[in-house]
């Protein structure tokens, strides 16, 4: 009779001794099943989640801004309005920030605008209509148009589309 | 319908490629892709890259907007057939869009037909700047037919001469 008993204390305390350490390593290692982030069992040890979709992927950081979303964002500071450039410029993205940009531009009454190129790597003409549009708006109020983080390519562009005269570019 | 594909010179050509894809602007990016795929095995640099995407952004760009006067139907569509011999680059874009009354006015540096779409006039400037060579073809009412030529790959030339 003890001897069962012993033997199922042994039993029960040896249950409750793997419980304890299982529970350990999940706590420490991460060890076992556990939700992705979209919601989906997978063994944790194992980066990157394959359920993460291609426009979402961590890119490699190079700078503190990078970490934010990659479109384009506007910031009015004193008179003027400084527009941070998506890494890509075509007809397609220009649209939208010609009419975000205009929106700006009424609604706050700034008077000059500042093109940030620092994330862009391509732009076509698209984006020299941005340019030209914003700077016929804004240029009868005696408003001015600045390009910074102008990289060599883009520089190239401005160049070849003869902003040089409208657009100051500033080192 | 003009004739994309010349006859002559078929021999040469080492890889060639045919798309299709609906005349929208969303597109533009995608057609920069697939030529940087294609031109992918050439070794270009990133200017040449840099440069024949901007060419097909812009030659896809034009027939979206002003080949297909920017309606974005799906029926409408844009052909881009690209092919390579040696180290050069044939790309053409064509549309059967309205088509171009006058070719060389259309390509003055900053003539544009639509400026109240922010359009600087210099879809064809930059085409002619970037390519070696551009050739467009377009008959009112029967579409257009961009061909532009480049050289890939002269780092390779370079490097060799060393």
């Amino acid at each position: 009779m003890n001897e069962r008993m012993n033997e199922r204390i042994y039993d029960e305390q040896r249950e409750l001794r793997t419980q304890g350490v299982l529970s350990l390593l999940i706590h420490v290692e991460g060890v076992g099943n556990q939700p992705c982030v979209h919601g989906v069992r997978k063994p944790s040890r194992q980066p990157p989640c394959v359920h993460e979709r291609m426009n979402e992927r961590q890119k490699p950081i190079k700078t503190e801004r990078s970490l934010h979303n990659m479109d384009e964002e506007f910031k009015v500071i004193d008179n003027y309005l400084m527009i941070r450039l998506p890494d890509e410029i075509d007809h397609h993205k220009s649209v939208d920030i010609s009419a975000k940009a205009d929106r700006y531009i009424v609604s706050k009454k700034v008077g000059n605008v500042v093109f940030d190129f620092e994330r862009t790597t391509f732009m076509d003409s698209s984006g020299i209509g941005i340019i030209l549009g914003r700077y016929k708006k804004i240029s009868c109020f005696g408003g001015r148009v600045y390009a910074v983080n102008v990289d060599s390519r883009i520089r190239r562009i401005l160049l070849l589309s003869g902003l040089q005269n409208i657009v100051e570019i500033m080192e | 319908m003009i004739e994309i594909i010349e006859k002559k010179d078929v021999k040469t050509v080492s890889n060639e490629m045919r798309l299709e894809f609906a005349a929208i602007s969303d597109n533009e990016a995608f057609a920069r892709m697939v030529v940087a795929a294609f031109i992918a095995p050439l070794n270009p640099t990133l200017e040449e890259l840099a440069d024949v995407k901007t060419a097909v952004s812009e030659a896809v760009t034009n027939a979206v907007i002003h080949g297909y006067e920017n309606r974005c139907s799906r029926e409408d569509k844009v052909s881009m057939y690209c092919a390579i011999r040696k180290d050069v680059l044939e790309v053409v874009i064509a549309d059967q869009g309205i088509g171009i009354e006058n070719v060389k006015r259309a390509m003055e540096p900053l003539y544009t037909t639509r400026p109240e779409l922010d359009r600087s006039g210099m879809g064809f400037a930059f085409m002619e700047a970037f390519m070696d060579e551009l050739q467009v073809h377009s008959e009112p009412g029967d579409g257009t037919v961009v061909r532009m030529y480049k050289k890939i790959g002269l780092s390779s030339w370079i490097d060799s001469e060393e």
